[in-house]
């Protein structure tokens, strides 16, 4: 498993499990933010990497 | 007090920070080894973190179903707290009427009591604010362990490994003795040293008072509530040190394979 793929699902399943746990909206939608910008972060590093 | 939950965002975040600054240094134009190496370590750590705060709700019910299965319950914990400490002000009571009757008394027989009725009240004062803060610290352990692990797993998810330790030690802390305090009364009645079928003197004149305090309640009680207790507790903090450090490992290693890129 690629580390950028499993830190997106742990890093959603975290959001929710803050989300139930503080019912705040605002946790679950900053965790997703992450969780996607992650992706598109190491995507790009990556493909700088290979430049490289 | 903060939420357990305020904690957890913060620590998701942080270990965001540690995995974002991992791939950071991985993507450096430094063909240094050493620097990348810290690329890896940091994504590594920032997963290791992240499965922790996926498992904080595990972990809380992990040890409440040890603490079932071993027969700790904290409700009783409490009550046999409270009743030691009923027990131990009831004899206090009775020394110090004791100490009172002799002072008043023109016998010289009884005056001569007041020196070692006196010392008994001291060392007996001393035994009640030995259970006082047990059970201060019992309070602290049963209200706040859920945030313990929480403040130990944002320890851990500080960029650096820079409170790897403080936070493992945080989170074994509050596991074991979250687990093992309520087993006290167990462990003390498995030595015979249970304060709550010795405890209380027979014999209620001057003299006999404190033959049986001197020779049976006070070794009782020291043993009961000091020496056993104490050793009791350096036992669970050297488990606490020992699953501090098995959490807060040199390595973070994950039981599969993972590519970084």
């Amino acid at each position: 498993m690629k580390s950028k793929d499993l830190m997106s699902i742990l890093i959603l399943l975290n959001s929710l499990m803050v989300y139930g746990l503080t019912k705040n909206f605002l946790f679950l939608a900053i965790g997703t933010s992450i969780a996607i910008g992650l992706n598109v972060a190491v995507y790009v590093i990556s493909k700088r990497t290979e430049e490289q | 007090m903060y939420s357990p939950g305020y904690f957890l965002f913060i620590s998701s975040s942080l270990a965001s920070l540690t995995y974002f600054i991992g791939t950071l240094i991985m993507g450096l134009p430094l063909p240094v080894y050493g620097v990348k190496k810290w690329g890896t370590k940091l994504i590594l750590d920032g997963i290791y973190a992240t499965v922790l705060i996926n498992i904080y709700a595990l972990i809380i019910y992990a040890s409440q179903y040890i603490g079932s299965i071993l027969g700790a319950s904290w409700p009783n914990f409490f009550s046999w707290l409270y009743q030691i400490l009923q027990v131990q002000i009831t004899v206090s009571t009775l020394v110090k009427t004791a100490y009172v009757a002799a002072s008043f008394s023109d016998d010289p027989g009884l005056s001569i009591l007041m020196a070692p009725l006196m010392s008994l009240f001291s060392l007996l004062s001393g035994l009640i604010a030995v259970v006082e803060t047990i059970i201060i610290l019992s309070y602290v352990v049963y209200d706040y362990s859920g945030v313990f692990i929480a403040i130990g797993i944002l320890f851990i998810s500080l960029p650096f490994r820079i409170g790897r330790a403080i936070g493992g030690a945080l989170i074994g802390f509050s596991i074991v003795f979250y687990i093992g305090l309520p087993y006290l009364p167990r462990f003390l009645s498995q030595l015979g040293v249970n304060i709550l079928i010795n405890g209380v003197p027979s014999n209620t004149n001057a003299g006999g008072l404190v033959n049986s305090m001197a020779t049976q309640v006070v070794p009782i009680y020291v043993e009961g509530i000091l020496v056993m207790p104490s050793a009791y507790l350096v036992i669970l903090s050297g488990l606490a040190l020992g699953l501090g450090s098995a959490i807060s490992g040199s390595s973070a290693r994950l039981p599969f394979p993972i590519e970084i890129f």
